[in-house]
C-alpha cells in the first residue's frame, strides 16, 4: 500500500525540481493567499483583545471629597454592589490613588517635582464602578444622584463603552469585509496560477503519460505525481507564510504596542499557534491542491 | 488466447477528410506460445490490429477476445490490467527521455507495484538478458537505436508477459541491429511467450519461418503457418 505512495512523492517531488521556476511562482501566489488568510484570522484576534481590554474599562469613577468618611464610602460601595446593573465596585483610598500615581509616572521627573511642590497628597478617594454587558448607567446615575450623596461626592466620571466598542466592531468588520474580498481575489489568483503550472506540466509530460499508459500505469499511478507537485507546493507556502508571519508578529510587538498597549502581536502569535498553523497548511493544500484536481480533470486523460 | 471475430475497423471521415476503413471483417485466432508476423503495406492494418489488442481502439464492428474477454466491452479501470499482461515495442522505442535504461525498465515494474528488491534484481537480470548492463545509467539519447530498441524489448519482458507485441520493431534500425532484434524476439518466444510481430521487411519475415497473416487493405489475404513474405 505505502510502495504506490511512497513513488508517487518520488515522481512528483522530480516533477517540482525539474519545473523549479513554475514551481516557486505557484509557491509565491499560493503563499499570498494563505498570508492574506492567516493575517486576516490575527487581525481577527487582535480586534476581539482590544474589544474584550475596552469591555473591562471602569465605567463610572465616583470621587469622594476630602471630609467624607471611609464608613460612608464603604456603604456606598455596598448599596452600588447591590444593583442589578453592577458588575463591581472598587474602593481606591487616597494613599492607593497616590501611590498608583507614582509608581506609574516615575520616570516623569515634572510630573514627580510637580506633586512635592504641593505638599499633599491632592488625590481623592474614589470608587471604580464597573457596570453589565447591558451599557445602562441610568440605575448607577439616579443612585449617585440622591440627595443624601450630594454633599459626600466631589466629582462623577463616566467612561462610554458602548460608542467606542460600536466603532471598533464597525472598523473590525469593515476590515473583515475588505480582508475577505483581498483574501478571495488572492485565492482565486492563487487557484489560477497553480492550475496553469499543473497544466504545463502535464504538458511537458505529454508523451510521457501516452507510455506509461501503455505499461499499464492505473489513472491513479498517473495522477499521483501531479498531486503530490501541488501538495509539495501547498506544503512550501505554509512554511514560508509560517515564517512570515512569526517574524511579523515578532518584528512588530514593540511598534504596535506604543500605538495600543493592549495589543502584543506576539502574543496573539502565541496564543493562536497552532489554530494558526492548521489554517495555513491547510488553506495552503486546498489551494494547491483544488487547483490541481481542476487541472487533471481536464487536462489528463488517462 | 487472442480471437479476433468479424472486426472492422473504421476511423469516421470530417469534412474532406474520406472514412478510412482500416479493418474490413477479419477473423484469426492466436494461440499461446506461437509466433505471429503480420505483414502488409503501409496502411495496410497492421498498427489498428496491435492497437485493437492493447485496447487503445474499440471495434467498429466484431470482437477483439483476448484470453476468453471481450476487449470491447473492457471497463476503463481494467485496461491497466490488460496493458500489464501484454509486453509492447514500438519502431519509435518509447522510452521516457528523462529516465536511465535502468529506470525505463524498472518503471514498468514499479507500475506493477513491484518491490525495490524485486526491481533490482529483474532489472539486472532483463539488462543481461538484451545485452545492456553496461549501459544501464545512459539516457536514450545516449542509445543507439539498436539499444534504445534493446531496452524497449527489456521494458515489454520485465513483467514475464503472456504477450508482445511488436510493431515494426526494427523500422529505423540497420540491417546488423534488425538481425539482433530479431534474434532477441526469437529467444523471447521460444521462452515460452506469444509474440505478435507486424512488419513490412521482406527478409526480417522470411528469415523467422513462422505463421505469417498478410494484410492488404484492412483485410486478411493470406494466412500460413510457415508463411512466407508475399505481396
Amino acid at each position: 500500500m505505502f510502495t504506490p505512495l511512497k513513488r508517487a512523492i518520488k515522481i512528483g517531488y522530480k516533477n517540482f525540481y525539474r519545473n523549479i521556476a513554475i514551481s516557486l511562482a505557484t509557491v509565491f501566489i499560493v503563499s499570498a493567499a494563505v498570508f492574506g488568510i492567516s493575517m486576516l484570522f490575527l487581525f481577527n484576534s487582535a480586534a476581539n483583545v482590544l474589544i474584550d481590554s475596552v469591555k473591562q474599562k471602569v465605567d463610572v469613577s465616583v470621587y469622594f471629597t476630602e471630609n467624607t468618611k471611609t464608613e460612608d464610602i464603604l456603604a456606598i460601595k455596598a448599596a452600588l454592589a447591590d444593583i442589578p446593573d453592577v458588575s463591581g465596585v472598587e474602593y481606591i483610598t487616597k494613599e492607593q490613588a497616590l501611590d498608583e500615581f507614582t509608581t506609574k509616572h516615575k520616570d516623569e521627573q515634572v510630573l514627580i517635582d510637580s506633586l512635592n511642590e504641593i505638599g499633599k497628597n491632592p488625590f481623592l478617594s474614589s470608587l471604580s464602578i464597573s457596570a453589565k454587558q447591558s451599557f445602562n448607567y441610568d440605575q448607577i446615575i439616579s443612585f449617585l444622584n440622591a440627595d443624601n450623596y450630594k454633599d459626600m461626592i466631589a466629582r462623577v466620571d463616566y467612561f462610554q463603552r458602548k460608542p467606542v466598542i460600536d466603532r471598533l466592531y464597525s472598523i473590525t468588520d469593515n476590515i473583515n469585509k475588505a480582508g475577505i474580498i483581498i483574501s478571495l481575489i488572492i485565492g482565486v489568483i492563487a487557484v489560477l496560477v497553480a492550475f496553469n503550472a499543473i497544466r504545463m506540466a502535464i504538458y511537458a509530460s505529454k508523451d510521457e503519460v501516452s507510455v506509461m499508459r501503455l505499461v499499464g500505469a492505473s489513472d491513479w499511478f498517473i495522477r499521483g505525481p501531479f498531486l503530490v507537485y501541488s501538495a509539495i507546493a501547498g506544503l512550501i507556502s505554509f512554511v514560508v507564510v509560517f515564517f512570515t508571519v512569526f517574524w511579523i508578529c515578532y518584528g512588530f510587538n514593540g511598534p504596535i504596542k506604543m500605538i495600543a498597549p493592549e495589543i502584543s502581536p506576539f502574543k496573539i502569535f502565541i496564543a493562536n499557534f497552532w489554530i494558526l498553523i492548521i489554517i495555513q497548511i491547510v488553506s495552503g493544500l486546498a489551494i494547491s491542491m483544488f487547483s490541481s484536481v481542476l487541472a487533471i480533470r481536464k487536462y489528463l486523460k488517462v | 488466447m487472442i480471437k479476433f471475430e468479424n472486426v472492422t475497423k473504421i476511423y469516421p471521415g470530417r469534412g474532406e477528410r474520406k472514412e478510412i476503413r482500416a479493418l474490413d471483417n477479419v477473423s484469426f485466432f492466436v494461440e499461446g506460445n506461437e509466433f505471429v508476423s503480420i505483414c502488409g503495406r503501409s496502411g495496410a492494418g497492421k498498427t489498428t490490429l496491435l492497437r485493437l489488442i492493447l485496447r487503445e481502439e474499440c471495434p467498429t464492428a466484431g470482437k477483439v477476445i483476448f484470453d476468453g474477454e471481450d476487449l470491447s466491452c473492457l471497463k476503463h479501470a481494467k485496461i491497466p490490467h490488460l496493458r500489464k499482461r501484454i509486453g509492447t515495442v514500438f519502431q519509435d522505442f518509447k522510452l521516457f527521455p528523462s529516465k536511465t535504461a535502468y529506470e525505463n525498465i524498472s518503471y514498468a515494474m514499479e507500475v506493477m507495484g513491484a518491490t525495490d528488491e524485486e526491481i533490482k534484481r529483474d532489472v539486472q537480470k532483463v539488462l543481461e538478458i538484451v545485452g545492456l548492463t553496461e549501459r544501464a545509467n545512459n539516457f536514450p539519447k545516449e542509445l543507439s537505436g539498436g539499444e534504445k530498441q534493446r531496452v524497449a524489448i527489456a521494458r515489454a519482458l520485465i513483467n514475464r508477459p503472456e504477450v508482445i507485441l511488436a510493431d515494426e520493431p526494427t523500422g529505423n534500425l540497420d540491417p546488423y541491429n534488425t538481425a539482433e532484434i530479431i534474434k532477441l524476439l526469437m529467444r523471447i518466444y521460444e521462452s515460452g511467450t506469444t509474440v505478435i510481430l507486424s512488419s513490412h521487411n521482406k527478409d526480417v519475415v522470411n528469415k523467422i519461418k513462422k505463421r505469417v497473416i498478410t494484410l492488404e487493405e484492412g483485410k486478411i489475404i493470406r494466412d500460413d503457418k510457415e508463411g512466407r513474405f508475399v505481396l
